[in-house]
Protein backbone atom coordinates (compact mmCIF):
# COMPACT_ATOMS: atom_id res chain seq x y z
CA UNK A 1 0.00 0.00 0.00
CA UNK A 2 2.81 2.51 1.10
CA UNK A 3 4.76 1.09 -2.05
CA UNK A 4 1.91 2.02 -4.23
CA UNK A 5 1.06 5.56 -2.51
CA UNK A 6 4.73 6.31 -3.16
CA UNK A 7 4.66 5.58 -6.97
CA UNK A 8 1.59 7.31 -7.44
CA UNK A 9 3.21 10.93 -6.05
CA UNK A 10 6.02 10.35 -7.45
CA UNK A 11 4.02 9.95 -10.50
CA UNK A 12 1.87 12.66 -10.48
CA UNK A 13 5.02 14.95 -9.27
CA UNK A 14 6.51 13.91 -12.24
CA UNK A 15 3.58 14.59 -14.81
CA UNK A 16 3.33 17.61 -13.72
CA UNK A 17 7.46 18.68 -13.78
CA UNK A 18 6.66 18.06 -17.35
CA UNK A 19 3.26 19.61 -17.48
CA UNK A 20 5.41 22.86 -15.94
CA UNK A 21 8.56 22.46 -18.60
CA UNK A 22 9.55 25.33 -20.67
CA UNK A 23 8.69 24.97 -24.25
CA UNK A 24 11.55 24.89 -26.65
CA UNK A 25 10.38 27.27 -29.86
CA UNK A 26 12.32 27.35 -32.91
CA UNK A 27 12.51 30.40 -34.77
CA UNK A 28 13.58 28.89 -38.24
CA UNK A 29 9.98 29.69 -39.94
CA UNK A 30 8.27 26.83 -41.61
CA UNK A 31 6.41 29.24 -43.73
CA UNK A 32 9.32 31.44 -44.13
CA UNK A 33 8.01 34.94 -43.54
CA UNK A 34 9.98 35.56 -40.12
CA UNK A 35 11.67 39.12 -41.05
CA UNK A 36 13.07 41.58 -39.00
CA UNK A 37 12.47 45.08 -40.53
CA UNK A 38 14.70 47.70 -40.36
CA UNK A 39 14.93 51.77 -41.22
CA UNK A 40 17.16 54.31 -41.29
CA UNK A 41 16.58 58.21 -42.21
CA UNK A 42 18.18 59.45 -45.22
CA UNK A 43 18.15 61.83 -48.10
CA UNK A 44 14.88 61.68 -50.21
CA UNK A 45 13.54 58.96 -48.37
CA UNK A 46 14.44 56.22 -45.18
CA UNK A 47 16.21 53.62 -45.97
CA UNK A 48 14.16 50.45 -45.06
CA UNK A 49 14.47 47.09 -45.65
CA UNK A 50 13.89 43.31 -44.29
CA UNK A 51 16.08 40.81 -42.96
CA UNK A 52 14.41 36.94 -43.26
CA UNK A 53 17.31 34.37 -42.55
CA UNK A 54 16.01 34.57 -38.97
CA UNK A 55 16.82 31.23 -36.86
CA UNK A 56 17.15 30.10 -33.06
CA UNK A 57 15.48 28.85 -30.20
CA UNK A 58 13.38 30.48 -27.16
CA UNK A 59 12.69 28.55 -24.03
CA UNK A 60 9.37 29.54 -23.22
CA UNK A 61 7.36 28.28 -19.87
CA UNK A 62 3.76 29.35 -20.08
CA UNK A 63 3.46 29.25 -16.03
CA UNK A 64 6.63 31.46 -15.74
CA UNK A 65 6.84 33.91 -18.64
CA UNK A 66 9.84 35.55 -16.77
CA UNK A 67 12.54 32.59 -17.45
CA UNK A 68 12.43 32.95 -20.81
CA UNK A 69 15.76 32.55 -22.44
CA UNK A 70 16.60 32.18 -25.73
CA UNK A 71 18.78 33.45 -28.84
CA UNK A 72 17.74 34.98 -32.23
CA UNK A 73 20.14 34.67 -35.34
CA UNK A 74 19.79 36.92 -38.21
CA UNK A 75 21.73 35.66 -41.44
CA UNK A 76 23.21 39.08 -42.40
CA UNK A 77 23.31 38.40 -45.96
CA UNK A 78 20.01 38.21 -45.74
CA UNK A 79 19.48 41.91 -45.47
CA UNK A 80 17.15 42.99 -48.16
CA UNK A 81 16.50 46.84 -49.91
CA UNK A 82 14.54 47.60 -52.88
CA UNK A 83 16.79 49.04 -54.17
CA UNK A 84 19.57 46.11 -55.52
CA UNK A 85 22.78 49.58 -55.72
CA UNK A 86 21.72 49.65 -52.24
CA UNK A 87 21.51 46.51 -51.45
CA UNK A 88 25.63 45.77 -52.53
CA UNK A 89 26.66 48.74 -50.48
CA UNK A 90 24.92 47.82 -47.05
CA UNK A 91 26.53 43.92 -47.52
CA UNK A 92 29.77 45.45 -48.53
CA UNK A 93 32.53 45.92 -46.82
CA UNK A 94 32.14 49.99 -46.16
CA UNK A 95 29.46 48.85 -43.94
CA UNK A 96 27.85 45.72 -42.61
CA UNK A 97 30.98 43.07 -44.20
CA UNK A 98 28.41 40.65 -44.70
CA UNK A 99 30.87 38.03 -45.67
CA UNK A 100 33.22 38.43 -42.34
CA UNK A 101 30.47 39.16 -39.91
CA UNK A 102 27.78 36.52 -41.50
CA UNK A 103 25.27 36.51 -38.26
CA UNK A 104 23.37 39.60 -36.29
CA UNK A 105 22.64 38.13 -33.05
CA UNK A 106 20.38 39.02 -30.09
CA UNK A 107 21.10 36.60 -26.86
CA UNK A 108 18.69 37.30 -23.77
CA UNK A 109 19.58 37.07 -20.58
CA UNK A 110 16.84 38.68 -18.96
CA UNK A 111 13.16 39.17 -18.87
CA UNK A 112 12.33 42.30 -16.43
CA UNK A 113 9.10 43.07 -15.02
CA UNK A 114 7.10 40.58 -16.98
CA UNK A 115 3.21 41.22 -17.19
CA UNK A 116 0.74 38.44 -18.26
CA UNK A 117 -2.81 38.94 -19.40
CA UNK A 118 -4.70 36.12 -21.11
CA UNK A 119 -1.64 34.74 -23.18
CA UNK A 120 0.04 38.17 -24.13
CA UNK A 121 3.34 38.78 -21.96
CA UNK A 122 4.76 42.07 -21.81
CA UNK A 123 8.57 42.60 -20.20
CA UNK A 124 11.70 44.59 -21.08
CA UNK A 125 14.08 42.47 -22.40
CA UNK A 126 17.88 42.74 -21.37
CA UNK A 127 20.19 41.15 -23.70
CA UNK A 128 23.53 40.84 -25.93
CA UNK A 129 23.08 42.49 -28.87
CA UNK A 130 26.26 42.12 -32.01
CA UNK A 131 26.19 43.68 -34.83
CA UNK A 132 29.27 43.60 -37.05
CA UNK A 133 31.36 41.73 -34.77
CA UNK A 134 30.66 44.03 -31.91
CA UNK A 135 28.49 43.01 -28.83
CA UNK A 136 26.88 45.44 -26.63
CA UNK A 137 23.83 45.05 -23.68
CA UNK A 138 20.58 46.53 -24.85
CA UNK A 139 17.15 46.75 -23.33
CA UNK A 140 14.50 45.86 -25.60
CA UNK A 141 10.71 46.30 -24.42
CA UNK A 142 9.28 43.00 -26.07
CA UNK A 143 5.58 41.28 -26.00
CA UNK A 144 6.01 38.04 -26.35
CA UNK A 145 2.23 35.97 -27.81
CA UNK A 146 1.57 32.60 -26.66
CA UNK A 147 -0.36 30.79 -29.25
CA UNK A 148 -1.10 26.96 -27.83
CA UNK A 149 -2.57 24.57 -30.56
CA UNK A 150 -2.20 27.13 -33.58
CA UNK A 151 0.98 25.73 -35.07
CA UNK A 152 -1.35 22.88 -37.78
CA UNK A 153 -3.65 25.52 -38.48
CA UNK A 154 -0.44 27.89 -39.16
CA UNK A 155 0.69 25.58 -41.99
CA UNK A 156 -2.68 24.48 -42.89
CA UNK A 157 -2.32 20.89 -41.88
CA UNK A 158 -4.34 21.29 -38.59
CA UNK A 159 -3.60 17.32 -37.69
CA UNK A 160 -0.46 18.41 -36.46
CA UNK A 161 -0.08 19.85 -32.85
CA UNK A 162 2.21 22.10 -31.73
CA UNK A 163 2.04 25.66 -30.08
CA UNK A 164 3.97 28.84 -31.42
CA UNK A 165 5.08 32.01 -29.72
CA UNK A 166 5.36 35.18 -31.31
CA UNK A 167 7.54 37.46 -30.26
CA UNK A 168 7.29 41.71 -30.73
CA UNK A 169 9.58 44.52 -29.65
CA UNK A 170 11.23 47.04 -31.70
CA UNK A 171 14.47 49.24 -30.29
CA UNK A 172 16.95 51.63 -31.80
CA UNK A 173 20.39 51.39 -31.85
CA UNK A 174 23.26 53.98 -33.19
CA UNK A 175 25.20 52.80 -36.51
CA UNK A 176 28.76 54.65 -34.98
CA UNK A 177 28.50 51.84 -31.84
CA UNK A 178 28.73 48.95 -33.99
CA UNK A 179 31.47 50.09 -36.24
CA UNK A 180 29.68 51.01 -39.09
CA UNK A 181 30.83 53.87 -40.59
CA UNK A 182 31.12 55.57 -37.32
CA UNK A 183 31.47 59.48 -37.87
CA UNK A 184 30.81 59.21 -41.07
CA UNK A 185 28.10 60.06 -43.73
CA UNK A 186 25.78 61.60 -41.05
CA UNK A 187 24.50 64.35 -43.27
CA UNK A 188 23.13 61.64 -45.78
CA UNK A 189 22.26 58.64 -43.49
CA UNK A 190 20.73 59.15 -40.25
CA UNK A 191 23.18 57.23 -36.86
CA UNK A 192 20.27 56.03 -35.67
CA UNK A 193 18.90 52.50 -37.03
CA UNK A 194 15.03 51.16 -36.40
CA UNK A 195 14.58 47.50 -36.07
CA UNK A 196 11.14 46.15 -35.19
CA UNK A 197 10.97 42.67 -34.92
CA UNK A 198 7.72 40.66 -35.37
CA UNK A 199 8.80 36.85 -35.56
CA UNK A 200 6.85 33.38 -34.75
CA UNK A 201 9.03 30.24 -33.33
CA UNK A 202 7.64 27.07 -33.77
CA UNK A 203 7.30 24.21 -31.45
CA UNK A 204 5.12 21.33 -32.92
CA UNK A 205 4.55 17.83 -30.80
CA UNK A 206 5.75 15.04 -32.17
CA UNK B 1 24.01 67.49 -92.64
CA UNK B 2 24.18 71.04 -92.28
CA UNK B 3 24.92 72.26 -89.02
CA UNK B 4 20.98 73.85 -88.89
CA UNK B 5 19.83 70.67 -89.39
CA UNK B 6 21.83 68.54 -86.88
CA UNK B 7 21.24 71.67 -84.22
CA UNK B 8 17.16 70.85 -84.95
CA UNK B 9 17.86 67.32 -84.75
CA UNK B 10 19.77 67.76 -81.34
CA UNK B 11 17.08 70.21 -79.96
CA UNK B 12 13.79 67.99 -80.99
CA UNK B 13 16.16 64.87 -79.29
CA UNK B 14 16.60 67.01 -75.93
CA UNK B 15 12.78 67.55 -75.96
CA UNK B 16 11.65 63.87 -76.57
CA UNK B 17 14.32 63.02 -74.02
CA UNK B 18 12.88 65.69 -71.25
CA UNK B 19 9.08 64.17 -72.59
CA UNK B 20 9.81 60.18 -72.16
CA UNK B 21 11.76 60.41 -69.35
CA UNK B 22 8.85 62.73 -67.66
CA UNK B 23 6.18 60.29 -69.12
CA UNK B 24 8.05 57.27 -68.48
CA UNK B 25 8.61 58.03 -64.66
CA UNK B 26 4.93 58.92 -64.28
CA UNK B 27 3.35 56.33 -66.07
CA UNK B 28 5.44 53.86 -63.93
CA UNK B 29 3.95 55.32 -60.64
CA UNK B 30 5.84 58.80 -60.20
CA UNK B 31 8.01 57.42 -57.46
CA UNK B 32 9.40 60.22 -55.24
CA UNK B 33 12.51 57.84 -53.70
CA UNK B 34 15.14 56.02 -55.15
CA UNK B 35 14.68 53.38 -58.20
CA UNK B 36 14.08 49.88 -56.86
CA UNK B 37 14.66 46.80 -58.54
CA UNK B 38 11.98 44.69 -56.50
CA UNK B 39 9.26 46.30 -54.48
CA UNK B 40 8.20 45.58 -51.24
CA UNK B 41 4.64 44.07 -50.74
CA UNK B 42 3.11 43.86 -47.07
CA UNK B 43 1.01 40.88 -46.06
CA UNK B 44 -0.36 39.52 -42.48
CA UNK B 45 -0.01 36.12 -41.50
CA UNK B 46 -3.68 35.07 -40.26
CA UNK B 47 -2.97 33.18 -37.60
CA UNK B 48 -0.24 35.16 -35.58
CA UNK B 49 -1.14 38.48 -36.80
CA UNK B 50 2.11 38.94 -37.64
CA UNK B 51 3.02 41.11 -40.73
CA UNK B 52 5.87 40.47 -43.09
CA UNK B 53 6.83 42.12 -46.11
CA UNK B 54 7.52 40.46 -49.50
CA UNK B 55 8.77 41.37 -52.68
CA UNK B 56 8.08 41.86 -56.23
CA UNK B 57 11.00 41.80 -58.62
CA UNK B 58 10.21 44.98 -60.88
CA UNK B 59 11.38 48.09 -61.72
CA UNK B 60 10.11 50.98 -60.45
CA UNK B 61 12.09 54.58 -61.71
CA UNK B 62 12.83 56.83 -59.21
CA UNK B 63 14.30 60.31 -59.04
CA UNK B 64 17.39 59.64 -60.27
CA UNK B 65 16.27 58.10 -63.49
CA UNK B 66 14.13 61.72 -63.93
CA UNK B 67 17.08 63.09 -63.17
CA UNK B 68 19.23 61.61 -65.51
CA UNK B 69 16.77 62.23 -68.12
CA UNK B 70 16.15 65.62 -67.70
CA UNK B 71 20.06 66.13 -67.29
CA UNK B 72 20.35 64.22 -70.45
CA UNK B 73 18.16 66.33 -72.61
CA UNK B 74 19.52 69.52 -71.01
CA UNK B 75 22.92 68.24 -72.38
CA UNK B 76 21.59 67.39 -75.67
CA UNK B 77 19.78 70.73 -75.70
CA UNK B 78 23.17 72.47 -74.92
CA UNK B 79 25.11 70.70 -77.16
CA UNK B 80 22.66 71.73 -79.83
CA UNK B 81 23.61 75.73 -79.62
CA UNK B 82 27.22 74.50 -81.03
CA UNK B 83 25.93 73.88 -83.88
CA UNK B 84 23.97 77.19 -84.66
CA UNK B 85 24.47 78.41 -87.88
CA UNK B 86 27.06 81.14 -88.15
CA UNK B 87 25.60 85.04 -87.50
CA UNK B 88 26.13 87.78 -89.93
CA UNK B 89 28.35 90.37 -89.28
CA UNK B 90 26.45 93.01 -88.59
CA UNK B 91 26.52 95.91 -91.15
CA UNK B 92 28.77 99.21 -90.99
CA UNK B 93 27.55 102.09 -92.10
Amino acid sequence: MKTSLLTCVTSLGFAASLAAAPISFDFKDPKGVNAIQFSLDSVLEPIAGTASGITGKVSFDPANPGATTGKINVATKSLVVPNSMMNGHLLGEGWLNAPANPEITFELTTLAGAKTAKNVTSAIATGKFTLKGVTKEIKVPVTITYLPDAFGKRINKPEIKGDLLVLRGEFTITRGDYGIQPGQNEDKVNTEIKLSLAVVGSAPKA
Amino acid sequence: MSKPAFRSILAVGALLTLLGSIGYWLAMGAHRGWSQNRVPVSQTDEVTGVAFTTYENRFVPGIDVLGAGVALAAFLFALSFIFRSPQPLPSTP
